[in-house]
């Protein structure tokens, strides 16, 4: 297996939850193609459909209040008017077609990162293996732990269904090896469930990558999607929003963020709306302290929080203040390194020095990059690796 | 802006050279306890030739550091300022600390920072600095140096210090083996040096720093462990090496002991675990690693047996450094994996193979006709014929007058020789030229004298080639 070994410090944010699920204002953001269908200065409850998305994905209104289109800005801001709904749970059974037009009105989209729509991923051909991603490889992140924590019981029941509805074989709930907690929660709850299985991983970045978890699960390996083999890998907490959706008729409006890092003031996990200003949070949560970085999602993936602009995603994971690094480059001295740990096995050094050089580029195949960032950790000239290979990637996109 | 990832691994580049110089640590002070320290217990050294290998490292430290701040000052017009953060980050000592490990003790300072000028200048800094160069900067030192005033060094005393120059030593073993073509058996190759724990303990003649193969060993544990240094190119180079050197043994006859010579001698193991891992002049790819590797080991195996260069570390690497970029094309290579290998690996295979065959030919001719021997002068007076003839001994030619009558030689004198006294005193002691006369018609069977096996061996030899030579003897 390929990949590096970082220090967890998970420990951080797993002191508390807090919710923050009453913001006063909800801030969606709506790109060029995306149809709005709602007109503007009208009166919206929490779960109206808004609009649609480029993807098919519904555009529903996370809170109750009146909506404001602004199309300079491209969002549409809803101002609160603390109205709540309730969700009851209500037992009923799906077919399959049922089932993925139930997901994709829910807005169900993959929680883990990548925001992929969940509805597109379960339509294809026939899956007979579920892959459950509990792995969060990433630093800091216990928002899938915090997830799991809350709802294992529930989770595993829609794991059960899902395999009901899909006529899934067998699935596994992929975890880190070393959490004894999580281990023993969930191998007790699904000792009723023989076909479903929890497996550990090894403590690897990028372990929580698909192909990573295909290669060590199943040991096998695909080209561009996991589905070919059918075989579908999913965030645990897709899981449970798709649970939610299954067994409450609950679209997925909210998620739990992980509020973490050295310069966090108070770190903990908060549940709250999709589409609150991160400032709004950060505020709540007594904020960060002086000379930090600020960033959205992981350590080695993320990226710099715009405070004036950013709000939660779906695909949101967490938010970390880090300290500022200022690290000097100096000359690559060709240690290999990054080939060496490059998941995709590629060669970023190579990659850096010919990122002009097309033909070159051509053979050394930037694309196949995931930008999971071990080159430029790993460097110990601290040369921004990652960068010059996602500079190479748009060159190669250019040809 | 940044842009991640937003934590990076506890290494730098700087740690990286302070573990490479924690390794050589234990070989600058094994350096200097084996050609200062001893020789001046033993009585062998004054006190300035104790010093004098710490005094090399210095010279070669200092002008390594001098060559780039004159570069830094003189081409590129910095202040002082901008030279001290340059020099921070450009390990300026390293090559003349590699360089001062790999020259003959013998090395007069003046030529020492003459070599180590050409090493950080030419080098290293006119490539670009460090990250930069093409080739090895030490070892590029090392070639001008060996090249320009190898036989003005070598007069000086060469590779010996001292102590080895009054007690054990007349070549350095691949040079010695060299006089026999690489081919030998245990007493002639190892048993004038001690035995193969000596080899591999390094107290054995060579260059300065390089002949502890043992602390190598250590140094390479250490590094691969700290991640410094790429393990697998010493670890294919010096197994291809041994495996060479083990096909072509075999073929001659010789025991699991002579790999062992061949690769604990001359400075493999140093060079393959400190020069050819040099991070900026090696492969980047693993598959361009070990293909470079194993390269290395077939073009130093050639050196050794089929050029005048006897030990093959220094050309080889500085050869393969220039195949570098085009080893990690192979590398770098999308794809099946076996398919880009196979072609590169069945071309080592068939270097092997040609390599093994050439060597174990070439051998195969030398006892037919005798290359050490050779006939100067010829002159029949009536019944007498006299020859002169030289025979390859160990400390270079023999000069022997010969004189025949009939089908018999009758006299037999040595006009020249430069054998180690001591060990040709044995052979004259022995009264060995009267023993070989008596029983020339059946001289084959004559043994040689234990102990001065080369010289008597050269006596014999020499018999026999003139007996061929006038049809006596087939």
């Amino acid at each position: 297996m390929i990949g590096v070994s970082l220090k967890k410090k998970k420990e951080i944010s797993l002191k508390k939850v807090e919710y923050y699920l009453d913001p006063s204002y909800v801030y969606l953001p709506i790109a060029g193609e995306d149809i709005v269908s709602i007109t503007d200065k009208s009166v919206v409850k929490e779960g109206t459909l808004l609009g649609r998305k480029k993807n098919g994905l519904p555009i529903l209104s996370p809170i109750s209040g009146v909506v404001t289109w602004r199309q300079d800005e491209e969002i549409l801001q809803i101002e609160n008017n603390h109205e709540k709904k309730e969700y009851k749970e209500k037992n009923t059974s799906y077919t399959k077609e049922e089932f993925l037009s139930l997901i994709k009105e829910a807005g169900i989209c993959g929680m883990g990162g990548a925001g992929f729509p969940t509805y597109l991923k379960y339509q294809n051909a026939k899956i007979h293996t579920l892959i459950v991603n509990a792995v969060e490889c990433e630093p800091y992140i216990t928002a899938d732990f915090a997830c799991i924590m809350e709802n294992a019981l529930f989770i595993i029941k829609t794991i059960a269904s899902l395999m009901d509805i899909l006529e899934i074989k067998e699935s596994f709930i992929a975890i880190k090896a070393k959490e004894p907690l999580l281990k023993e929660k969930l191998i007790t709850l699904t000792s009723t469930y023989p076909k479903v299985k929890v497996v550990e991983v090894p403590n690897l970045y990028p372990m929580g990558w698909e192909k990573s978890l295909v290669r060590y699960i199943k040991h096998t390996d695909y080209k561009k999607l996991p589905i070919e083999k059918g075989i579908v890998v999913s965030n645990i907490s897709t899981i449970h929003a798709m649970g939610e959706a299954l067994y409450k008729e609950k679209p997925l409006l909210e998620r739990i963020v992980t509020f973490s890092g050295e310069k966090m003031k108070n770190p903990c996990n908060v549940h709250v709306k999709i589409g609150t200003k991160i400032k709004e949070i950060l505020d709540y949560v007594e904020g960060v302290e002086e000379n930090s970085d600020i960033i959205m999602g992981g350590p080695m993936m993320g990226k710099i929080v715009d405070l004036d602009h950013d709000v939660i995603l779906p695909s949101t994971t967490s938010i970390l203040a880090l300290p500022k690094q200022n690290d000097q480059e100096e000359a690559c001295i060709k240690c290999g390194k990054c080939t060496e740990n490059c998941p995709s096995k590629i060669a970023p050094a190579l990659i850096r020095e010919n990122k002009n050089n097309p033909s070159a580029l051509k053979r050394l195949n930037p694309n196949a990059c995931i930008e999971c960032g071990i080159c430029s950790y790993i460097c110990p000239s601290k040369i921004k690796v990652r960068d010059a290979v996602m500079e190479a990637k748009k060159e190669r996109r250019k040809q | 802006m940044n842009t991640g990832p937003f934590i990076k691994q506890n290494n730098t580049t700087g740690k990286m050279m302070k573990n490479l110089f924690l390794a050589l640590l234990p070989l600058l002070i094994f350096t200097f306890y084996k050609n200062g320290l001893l020789p001046f217990i033993k009585g062998y050294a004054t006190f300035y030739g104790m010093m004098y290998p710490l005094l090399l490292l210095l010279v070669g430290i200092i002008t390594s550091y001098f060559s780039e701040y004159f570069y830094f000052r003189v081409l590129k017009h910095q202040t002082k300022v901008e030279i001290k953060e340059e020099l921070r980050h450009s390990f300026p000592i390293f090559p003349g600390l590699f360089l001062s490990l790999i020259v003959p003790y013998n090395t007069p300072l003046l030529l020492m920072v003459f070599a180590s000028f050409i090493a950080t200048f030419f080098g290293k800094m006119l490539y670009g600095g460090f990250g930069h160069n093409l080739f090895n900067p030490a070892l590029i030192g090392c070639f001008f140096l060996l090249t320009m005033y190898g036989g003005y060094i070598a007069k000086m005393g060469g590779y010996f210090n001292t102590l080895e120059m009054d007690t054990v030593s007349f070549a350095t073993p691949l040079s010695n083996a060299q006089g026999v073509d690489g081919i030998g058996s245990y007493a002639t190759l190892v048993a004038p040096y001690g035995t193969l724990w000596d080899f591999f303990l390094g107290t054995i003649p060579g260059a300065l720093g390089e002949t502890s193969a043992l602390l190598c060993l250590c140094a390479f544990f250490f590094l691969s462990f700290k991640r410094v240094i790429k393990w697998k190119i010493p670890a294919f180079y010096i197994g291809t090496v041994f495996l060479l050197t083990l096909c072509i043994g075999k073929a001659n006859g010789m025991g699991l002991w002579y790999p062992c010579f061949q690769v604990l001698s001359g400075g493999l193991f140093f060079g393959a675990i400190f020069m050819a891992t040099d991070p900026v002049t090696s492969p980047i790819t693993s598959i361009g690693q070990v293909l470079y590797a194993i390269f290395l080991g077939i073009s130093t195996v050639t050196c050794r047996y089929l050029t005048p260069l006897p030990e093959g570390v220094l050309t080889s690497i500085l050869t393969l450094n220039l195949f570098v970029p085009i080893l990690d094309k192979i590398g770098s290579m999308q794809g099946i994996a076996i398919k880009k290998v196979a072609v590169p690996l069945l071309a080592c295979l068939f270097c092997s193979f040609l390599l093994i065959q050439n060597v174990c030919l070439k051998y195969a001719k030398k006892d037919a006709t005798d290359s050490n021997f050779q006939i100067i002068d010829k002159k029949t007076m009536g019944k007498e014929t006299t020859y002169v003839v030289t025979q390859k001994g160990n400390g270079g030619l023999i000069k022997i007058e010969f004189v025949l009558e009939g089908q018999k030689i009758k006299t037999m004198k040595v006009l020249e020789e430069h054998e180690t006294d001591a060990y040709f005193q044995m052979v004259m002691d022995a009264a060995y030229i009267d023993t070989l006369l008596q029983n020339q018609e059946k001289i084959e069977e004559v043994d040689t004298i234990s102990g001065a096996t080369i010289s008597s061996k050269a006596l014999k030899k020499s018999i026999m080639n003139v007996l061929k030579e006038e049809g006596i003897l087939r």
